[in-house]
């Protein structure tokens, strides 16, 4: 869904002195009025990314594109941009309201309209009790939402927000990324939000990219990274517990772990081709057991009644897997793994790359 | 940073420890209650006193005689305007050159401020003659701006608000940053409000120093109605001789009024804001 | 020219302005920075870099600092200054008074607040308080006060000796005893301060090492000895410059209040006698001899206090 504010990188590099790039050849493209989600493990480069479009840090070589316009030697505060920082960066000396405004009184606009501004993005918030207070009267989330609010009434077409649940008790979180998606909706900017947290960057985002190391692993819908991962790393980072990926021989179009094994359906063999090893996944609510009718036998190593889920840990060979099943399952004696054929993914054992599926 | 090693300390020993610091700090307390005490007391009397400090009879003629051989106002007068416009331009140019080396990003910063250190190192001596020449040329002896001037070289109060601006969390600058606030704007309502016990305290202690300054005023300032107190304490125990022991000590207690009331306003801001860790960083 | 072109024109226009303006935009943050350090700069630049520029200068000069005339005499006035008299005992003084002042502001302060950190439990606060507010009292006032307690016939302290059967010196009049009492006024003001400085090293030695000390049964020396020192010996060695610093310049005043150098020398420092050369006997290049020789003297110091610590970087 193009547009005009688009956001593109251009062959991008950023290097601290010079000699070593921490970002290196970036080319990517944000399209405007969705919610992007920048998504990784710490030092990635999620948050260098989202600073380079905030213009916080310097590009070193290549093109920053916002809306059509070369922005690299933009200032920050001429780009357009509203920002949410991890630790809030809420002024501590002013008042709820007067974080939020302080923005428009810089840019001079009339007290009436600041504060019918703020009004409106408190209300929103539900904040509005909380007017006069500081800062440091607030509770975590409070804040958290000051800092939405701030953000909020800037208007701005790109919204950055770093990390801004990290800060949160695990149940806040919940009830704040439902608030993000209900921002979202209220004028549709283009949302860049950075996260090392796979069930935030599920829920929240409409779009995923997915880095490690300062490299794009994959950039796609939330469906697509979960059912269709381009590579181990991404296979194993989203989905909690995360997919289990084993190793396997393939010989006479069968998948051979250990001393058992299970013939592969035509439809993959072509996938697979002439390899000899190859790896496969298997996501841990999808694995089947099946009392002495499954394809490899398994050793259970652990169980873990979570109430609502039974997470089995067992062995497969020399291969460790997890599995999640219905809370009141009983695990008898002899169980085997059922391939299930139609929720498998296969992967290039050197280049880790994601083999493909068949045609369904 | 309240760090009470209890656990190390028991009983007995403590006392004795206890009572070597009283001691060191009677030791300092002394000459000011002797000052002090002195002030209220007939010449006799302190002639023989001896190490008492309590006077036998408590007169206030040290007092008035000193109202009348000097203009006393005067000089409280000619101290508050020296120590005034000095801590005034001190502090202003140390709270712009503070923010410029924090906040403004430059390649130059780290070599400005270690000319800065190193300035502080320079001793006195060196700067003390051209200093003076400097100022007759510029037809400022036996001014008040002349004695101003000469103080103005010191980086304490840079160096200080330098290190408390560096506290102020990076965040909070870079939100500023996307608001498009300008440098100044920046300085005066974002910085400074966070740095207040910084600038509050160094604001009191240039200040003091301004007002016990007594080198430059005793080079510079000539005629009388320009002297400050504490340069009139030095020349009124000479002219007091050994009769006017009690006229001095009043005119002296009278002179480190306004630091006392000072410190005991703001002593603990100072002294943690030169406690605060990086001193010389 | 038709209304489309003009628009077209204008807008070029307007683009251009934009761009002239982006590259100032570069340059902002440097005009900002210069306007910022511009005033605290000049300042500096007019009364330390020119003075010690002009210094070194005056220093090859003979004048009177009045007339117009200035004789170029090379190295003459350092010469001259090595040989008087007054001056060669300006240096011992001065010696015994860096001497008495390390004692006193260095090793006493560390002592004390050692002691105030850990070997008593409160009223560090107190304590504190009360022995950082001399540092804020005029040095001016305190040499007067000093010197009245220090009176021969009338002063407490022979007071105090007499009591226990001592004949007190004439403090002000006697050659050694003079360099204390100004030594004592000195310390009267700066004691506190490096006490502060002193207090904030401690404080930074994390109270666990103390701790696994005290189970360890160590005496207080060998904690003071073996923990504290060694993690706050760059606060001490830079109290030892700025201590060596201060025993040369902050004399001064107690010796121009007291004694103004006297008696017979006996208690200037090198300091006082620059101020003599320049301002009482008006020989100008004396005066800025000597003062390079404090300014070698105290840059040697500080280098030495650089590379100390440098070394001790290294090794922490």
């Amino acid at each position: 869904m193009s547009g005009e504010n688009d956001i593109v990188f251009e062959h991008v590099y950023k290097s601290y002195d010079g000699k070593n790039n921490v970002i290196a050849d970036l080319n990517l493209t944000i399209p405007s009025g969705q919610r992007m989600i920048l998504l990784g493990p710490s030092g990635c480069g999620k948050s260098t990314i989202l600073r380079m479009i905030a213009g916080l840090e310097k590009i070193s070589g290549g093109d920053l594109y916002m809306g059509g316009k070369r922005v690299n030697d933009v200032d920050p505060g001429d780009r357009n941009v509203a920002m949410v920082f991890q630790n809030y960066a809420l002024y501590p000396h002013m008042t709820v309201k007067r974080n939020i405004q302080f923005g428009m009184e810089i840019a001079k606009v009339p007290k009436a309209e600041r504060d019918k501004q703020t009004d409106w993005a408190l209300d929103i918030l539900n904040l509005s009790e909380y007017k006069n207070r500081l800062p440091r009267q607030l509770s975590g989330g409070q804040r958290q939402r000051v800092a939405l609010c701030r953000a909020l009434v800037k208007k701005a077409p790109y919204f950055l927000l770093d990390e801004p649940l990290s800060n949160l008790d695990a149940q806040l979180r919940t009830a704040a990324r439902a608030e993000l998606v209900r921002i979202h909706e209220v004028y549709q900017p283009t949302f860049i939000y950075v996260t090392h947290d796979q069930i935030e960057a599920m829920t929240v985002g409409q779009r995923i990219v997915i880095l490690d190391k300062s490299i794009i692993q994959q950039q796609g819908t939330p469906d697509e990274i979960y059912n269709q991962p381009a590579n181990v790393f991404v296979a194993k980072f989203i989905g909690s517990p995360c997919m289990n990926i084993c190793k396997a021989n393939v010989e006479n179009g069968k998948l051979i772990v250990g001393d058992e094994a299970a013939p592969i359906p035509e439809a993959w063999q072509k996938i697979v081709g002439d390899r000899k090893v190859v790896r496969f996944g298997i996501r841990p609510e999808h694995i089947e057991f099946l009392p002495d009718d499954g394809d490899f036998s398994i050793k259970v190593t652990y169980t873990e009644n979570h109430g609502n889920l039974l997470c089995v840990a067992f062995t497969v060979g020399e291969n460790n897997l997890m599995a999640t099943l219905d809370p009141f399952y009983v695990l008898q004696d002899n169980l085997k793994l059922k391939i299930k054929w139609d929720k498998i993914h296969f992967f290039d054992d050197e280049t880790e790359l994601n083999l493909g599926y068949p045609e369904r | 940073m309240k760090i009470n090693a209890r656990t190390i300390k028991r009983g007995g020993g403590q006392i004795f420890w206890h009572l070597i610091i009283i001691l060191t700090v009677c030791i300092f307390l002394y000459p000011l209650l002797y000052m002090f005490f002195s002030s209220f007391k007939e010449l006799k009397d302190i002639f023989t006193a001896g190490v008492r400090l309590l006077p036998k009879k408590w007169i206030d003629t040290n007092y008035s005689s000193v109202f009348n051989k000097l203009d006393v106002p005067r000089l409280l007068f000619n101290s508050l305007v020296i120590a005034g416009l000095t801590m005034t331009v001190k502090m202003l140019t140390s709270i712009l050159a503070a923010y410029g080396l924090v906040f403004i990003p430059n390649r130059h910063s780290s070599k400005i401020f270690y000319f800065f250190v190193v300035t502080m190192f320079v001793p006195f001596s060196v700067i003390m003659l051209p200093n003076y020449l400097t100022l007759t040329k510029l037809n400022l002896i036996n001014t008040l701006i002349g004695v101003v001037l000469p103080q103005l070289a010191d980086a304490t109060a840079i160096f200080r608000i330098r290190q408390a601006m560096r506290c102020v969390p990076i965040s909070l600058i870079e939100a500023a940053r996307l608001d498009k606030v300008p440098h100044m704007t920046c300085l005066r309502k974002i910085v400074l409000p966070l740095v207040r016990p910084a600038v509050v305290s160094m604001a009191i202690f240039l200040f003091v120093n301004s007002w016990n300054e007594y080198f430059w005023p005793l080079l510079i300032l000539r005629s009388n109605e320009l002297q400050t107190i504490t340069l009139a304490t030095k020349y009124f125990s000479g002219t007091e001789g050994s009769t006017g022991w009690g006229n001095v000590m009043a005119l002296a207690s009278i002179s480190i009024a306004l630091p006392l009331i000072l410190y005991l306003f703001a002593q603990r801001t100072i002294i943690s804001t030169f406690m605060s860790s990086g001193i010389k960083e | 020219m038709t209304k489309e072109e003009r628009q077209v024109e204008r807008a070029a226009m307007r683009e251009e302005k934009r761009i002239v303006r982006h590259a100032n935009r570069k340059h902002r943050n440097a005009i900002a920075f210069t306007l910022f350090l511009a005033p605290a700069t000049i300042a500096f630049l007019v009364f330390v870099v020119w003075p010690v520029m002009y210094n070194i200068y005056l220093s090859f000069l003979e004048w009177n600092m009045v007339s117009p005339d200035k004789e170029f005499v090379g190295f003459a006035n350092y010469l001259k200054i090595f040989t008087d008299a007054p001056f060669l005992q300006s240096l011992r003084n001065s010696g015994v008074y860096i001497l008495i002042l390390l004692i006193s502001c260095m090793i006493f302060p560390y002592f004390i607040s050692f002691a105030m950190v850990h070997l008593v439990n409160k009223g560090q606060q107190v304590y504190r308080s009360i022995l950082f507010f001399p540092s804020l009292v005029s040095l001016a006032v305190c040499a007067v006060v000093m010197s009245f307690v220090f009176n021969f016939m009338t002063g407490p302290v022979n007071a105090l000796l007499k009591s226990v059967g001592i004949r007190g010196p004439n403090w002000l009049n006697t050659g050694g005893y003079i360099l204390f009492v100004i030594g004592m006024v000195a310390t009267w003001k700066i004691f506190g301060y490096n006490l502060i400085i002193f207090l904030a090293a401690i404080l930074e030695v994390p109270v666990e090492l103390i701790e696994a000390a005290k189970l360890e049964k160590a005496s207080k020396f060998k904690i003071f000895w073996r923990i504290i020192f060694p993690l706050t010996s760059s606060t001490a060695f830079y109290v030892f410059v700025i201590t060596f610093s201060h025993a040369l310049s902050y004399v001064f005043t107690p010796i121009s209040v007291i004694t103004a150098g006297g008696p017979n020398y006996k208690s200037t420092n090198v300091v006082y006698q620059i101020y003599e050369y320049a301002f009482k006997n008006f020989q100008s290049g004396r005066a800025a001899a000597a003062a390079i020789f404090t300014l070698i003297l105290v840059m040697f110091v500080v280098v030495l206090y650089q590379a100390l610590e440098k070394k001790v970087h290294y090794e922490n």
